[in-house]
């Protein structure tokens, strides 16, 4: 029973050391996503302006035909990696400089484009961030439940048990001695008559 | 509070337990590559001992190439292994081996007091993982679980 409850709180120290790295890779990425996500919405505001110039000096037209040739040039990993046996996902983003024919366009166009291509890489960063942190914070809760089962219950029921037990075998102890003295009273009453 | 666990409950604690411990480091690749051999796949990546894959972001790999130099760019085992050890009453990691301690305190700024070895705190942690994502991976210390694997085993509770 001893044996069990070290091992239980062995087994608890592992998740709790496990629960506070969690812990500190979630921080870690909330830190990064919150820097991120302002980083995106301030280009996403310039991208915007640029776009809305870009249709206006060239029209939907040309830019939606330049829109249509882009994806061509981008290009994303999606893969995975570990993190203490949690698989989160890992995205790499390859965006080349798009070829399209200068005549049909304006600066203005060249403008949206070059601040779209800075975006998306931030953006697709930002996706796996977030994304992420859920996949943490959903680990981060089963792991909690399991060190506050093994806190809680598993480690005082084990403690209970052997308290009662120690109980026991004292109190089976102690009638034994009482039983003792009682068969020497009455073994030595025996001899007196 | 007071209350006797039966043994279908010891039962299920065990083999929860048990399971506990063969996972705790799963997540660790089968081999690990050198930084050398990394940079030349087109998807740098290494198989993890529950057979899922981990994958090395390029940037991360480059930045490591800029600390450590192409010539010994085939001495570095990637991913950077830091050690957890749960006898420590606090959370510490321990980074092992010369060419590894060099990279970490340059990737810190600080000057380490061992060559072969470094420890770091909570928030040397935070800034390791933060920079070095998918090259760094904990590792639970395998002399505490493997004590744990032999007692059991001994007592013939682990197949």
């Amino acid at each position: 029973m001893r044996r069990r409850l070290a091992l239980a709180r062995k087994i608890h120290r592992i998740l709790k050391d496990r629960l506070s790295l969690l812990v500190n890779e979630y921080l870690v990425h909330a830190r990064e996503a919150i820097e991120k996500r302002s980083r995106v919405v301030e280009l996403l505001a310039k991208s915007y302006d640029k776009v809305s110039l870009a249709l206006g000096m060239n029209g939907l037209e040309v830019c939606e035909s330049i829109a249509s040739i882009l994806p061509k040039y981008v290009t994303i990993l999606v893969a995975t990696r570990n993190i203490l046996g949690l698989s989160v996902p890992v995205l790499e983003s390859k965006v080349k400089p798009p070829l399209y024919p200068l005549y049909i366009t304006s600066s203005y166009v060249d403008d949206a484009v070059r601040t779209c291509r800075e975006l998306l890489p931030e953006l697709i960063e930002l996706a796996e961030l977030e994304k992420t942190m859920e996949r943490l914070s959903l680990e981060i809760i089963k792991m909690r439940r399991r060190v506050n089962a093994l806190e809680y219950i598993v480690i005082p029921r084990i403690e209970a048990t052997i308290k009662y037990l120690r109980m026991k075998f004292e109190e089976r102890e102690r009638e034994d001695k009482a039983r003792l003295k009682r068969i020497k009273v009455v073994l030595s009453r025996r001899r007196g008559s | 509070m007071y209350s006797i666990v039966n043994d279908r409950d010891y039962r299920l604690l065990e083999e929860y337990l048990k399971e506990e411990l063969r996972i705790a480091n799963a997540h660790l690749p089968q081999r690990r590559k050198t930084l050398k051999q990394l940079l030349e796949e087109d998807i740098p990546h290494v198989l993890c001992r529950d057979g899922r894959v981990h994958v090395f972001k390029r940037r991360e790999l480059e930045y490591l190439l800029s600390i450590v130099g192409e010539d010994r760019a085939d001495e570095l085992l990637l991913p950077i292994l830091i050690e957890i050890d749960p006898s420590f009453s606090e959370l510490v990691g321990v980074v092992k081996g010369v060419l590894e301690v060099e990279v970490i305190s340059k990737v810190l700024g600080i000057r380490p007091e061992k060559v072969d070895a470094m420890y770091l705190y909570r928030s040397q942690l935070c800034e390791v993982r933060k920079k070095l994502r998918t090259t760094t991976q904990y590792v639970f210390s395998t002399k505490y679980l493997l004590e744990e694997f032999r007692s059991l085993k001994e007592e013939g509770k682990l197949t």
